[in-house]
């Protein structure tokens, strides 16, 4: 079976690394990050904190993007009949779903790479010197990590919900838990000692926001190992929970 | 041991709750021998599709069972042993002949070595060898169907199963798929297809099985099948002054490299014809039997099972 997952993941991974509109979004993002150094003035010398804010914005973005693409490609498979040539061979499905989650999660993985190192590049050629100092580097590397860790919980919840919903119905469901998915911090506030019944409804919801170190890092706040270890615990458990769910769901589902 | 065979077989699509529910498959009992080209037919929405779906665990059956090679489909075994081709299928544009049957030969854990020799004897049996290195996205129709045969071939397996392979299809690439179907029943392989072509049906086919709402109302052989029309009698020396008298008796000859073909439907008295024949200096070489053609046959049966439905529900 690892085999089978293993060749479905690179197939999966192999097809978007072909494809050069791929290097076309990330070149664009890195520039992107470049221009922002030009906002120093108009940000009254908050140039640095922009910068850094707006590139892990620019990482969040293509995570979100990459996670989606888990949806359609599934779904244009199971259309086009491709994914037939695997799913009708023995344990094919669940290892169809195991591959398609894994391949997806490696091109996360590929892509925040990319816009981390094309963004600490940016950093260094840039007159911020400051921006690489104080362990800023590896921080920021801690917070591309996370975003791709979120970039991976996205993706299963995207396959989960793929599952019962239609292509567009699954990405907006994908981008409302986006979205709540970084407010649901405020649940976990209202948890008390006598009451964690938020905490964990924040957890299950999912909590993103205990993959976000955005405002952290630009408010200099230190980031410790922890907290990064923290956060991709609960992504990875977060993730292959659903997917294991999904898997479930797709080897009993009848495909039409 | 039947190469597939189902048993009270039902499958309803819809929520358990819904009103709308498609009952697809209603008591399918199908039993297709091996080593035979089984053309599996019926109109649109019969439910070839989904007997085919349930065959290869894509579907789940509402109840009843179906077996292949004597294995229950549940087992996901059986799929070792069956290889597919779906409707229309599409492939990945992006890789070459030969990359997409190395992908296809590393889900079924073949090793590398095994890959690279399965994929040339296939590229060779399909008559792709000289695009094994094209990307598939410039392929014709015809070439993607015999590439996606070549990866139903690609573990050997000893059943077929094609969901209307030859649909769509220019005469070459029909005529292409023909022989690759005939080459394989003759390596011993049971090939079970739906198909709404029925003049290449009939070229093909050992059996036919005719699904209508979901049962199966029709299963046989050709000659089985088919109702007797009449007889051609292909004769020699008849006088040619007595053919326009003959001709009163049947109901045409053809004169064909110094025959006379006295073609005589069932109406017809063949004692009669053959007492003509002799009389007038004529001897018979053969008789050949004039069966009903299976397009005939397929729309005679639908609109007597149609018709049996409708008194049934009135």
């Amino acid at each position: 079976m690892l085999g089978d997952i293993k060749t479905v993941a690179q197939g999966t991974f192999d097809r978007y690394f072909k494809m050069k509109e791929l290097y076309v979004i990330l070149i664009l993002c890195i520039l992107n990050i470049a221009a922002l150094s030009r906002y120093d003035v108009l940000t009254l010398n908050m140039g640095k904190e922009f910068m850094i804010d707006g590139a892990l914005a620019i990482l969040t973005v293509v995570a979100l993007i990459t996670s989606m693409a888990v949806i359609f490609e599934k779904s244009r498979e199971l259309r086009e009949k491709t994914a037939h040539f695997i799913i009708t061979k023995p344990y094919g499905r669940s290892s169809y779903i195991w591959g398609k989650f894994i391949g997806i999660s490696f091109l996360a993985i590929f892509n925040m790479a990319i816009l981390t190192a094309g963004a600490l590049i940016v950093f260094k050629l840039t007159s911020y010197e400051n921006v690489m100092a104080n362990n800023l580097a590896t921080e920021f590397i801690y917070a591309a990590l996370l975003i791709t860790a979120e970039a991976i919980v996205l993706t299963a919840l995207g396959l989960f919900f793929s599952m019962f919903l239609s292509d567009t119905i699954t990405a907006l469901m994908v981008l409302v838990f986006f979205i709540l998915g970084h407010s649901f911090y405020i649940l976990e506030k209202m948890s008390s000692e006598s009451s964690k019944i938020f905490g964990w409804v924040s957890d299950i919801l999912p909590n993103l926001h205990n993959l976000d170190l955005k405002s952290a890092i630009t408010d200099n706040i230190t980031i410790t190992q922890d907290v990064l270890g923290y956060g991709l615990l609960y992504a990875v458990l977060y993730a292959v929970a659903f997917v294991a769910a999904s898997s479930m769901i797709f080897s009993r589902k009848d495909i039409s | 041991m039947y190469a597939i065979e189902t048993h009270n077989l039902y499958k309803t699509f819809g929520w358990f709750l819904s009103k709308r529910k498609v009952h697809a498959l209603n008591n399918l009992e199908l039993k297709v021998p091996e080593n035979v080209i089984y053309g599996f037919l019926g109109p649109n929405g019969a439910g070839k599709t989904t007997t085919i779906k349930i065959l290869l665990g894509l579907v789940i059956p509402s109840k009843g069972h179906s077996k292949i090679f004597g294995i229950d489909t549940h087992d996901p075994d059986t799929r070792n042993h069956v290889g597919f081709l779906p409707e229309n299928p599409k492939f990945y544009p992006y890789l070459t002949a030969s990359d997409f049957l190395d992908f296809c030969g590393k889900i079924i854990h073949m090793d590398a070595m095994e890959r690279s020799k399965r994929k040339d004897e296939l590229l060779e049996k399909v008559g792709l060898t000289h695009a094994a290195n094209q990307k598939m996205e410039g392929f014709s129709r015809g070439m993607l169907q015999r590439m996606g045969i070549a990866q139903a071939l690609i573990s050997d397996p000893d059943l077929i199963i094609l969901d209307e392979p030859i649909t769509g299809l220019d005469p070459m690439g029909r005529a292409d798929i023909k022989r690759i179907l005939l080459e394989l029943r003759e390596e011993g392989k049971t090939i079970f297809f739906s198909s709404h072509i029925l003049s290449d049906v009939e070229r093909m086919c050992d059996m036919v099985g005719i699904i209508n709402h979901g049962q199966l109302i029709e299963h046989g052989s050709l000659d089985e099948l088919r109702s007797d029309i009449g007889v051609n009698i292909h004769t020699t020396g008849v006088a040619s002054n007595a053919l326009m008298e003959g001709e009163k008796l049947c109901d045409y000859i053809t004169l064909k490299n110094g025959e006379a073909i006295f073609t005589l439907t069932n109406k017809s008295d063949k004692d009669t014809v053959m007492k003509f024949i002799s009389d007038n200096g004529g001897s018979v070489i053969r008789s050949v039997k004039l069966q009903e053609e299976l397009e005939a046959f397929f729309l005679r049966r639908i609109q007597n099972d149609e018709k049996a439905r409708e008194e049934e529900v009135n």
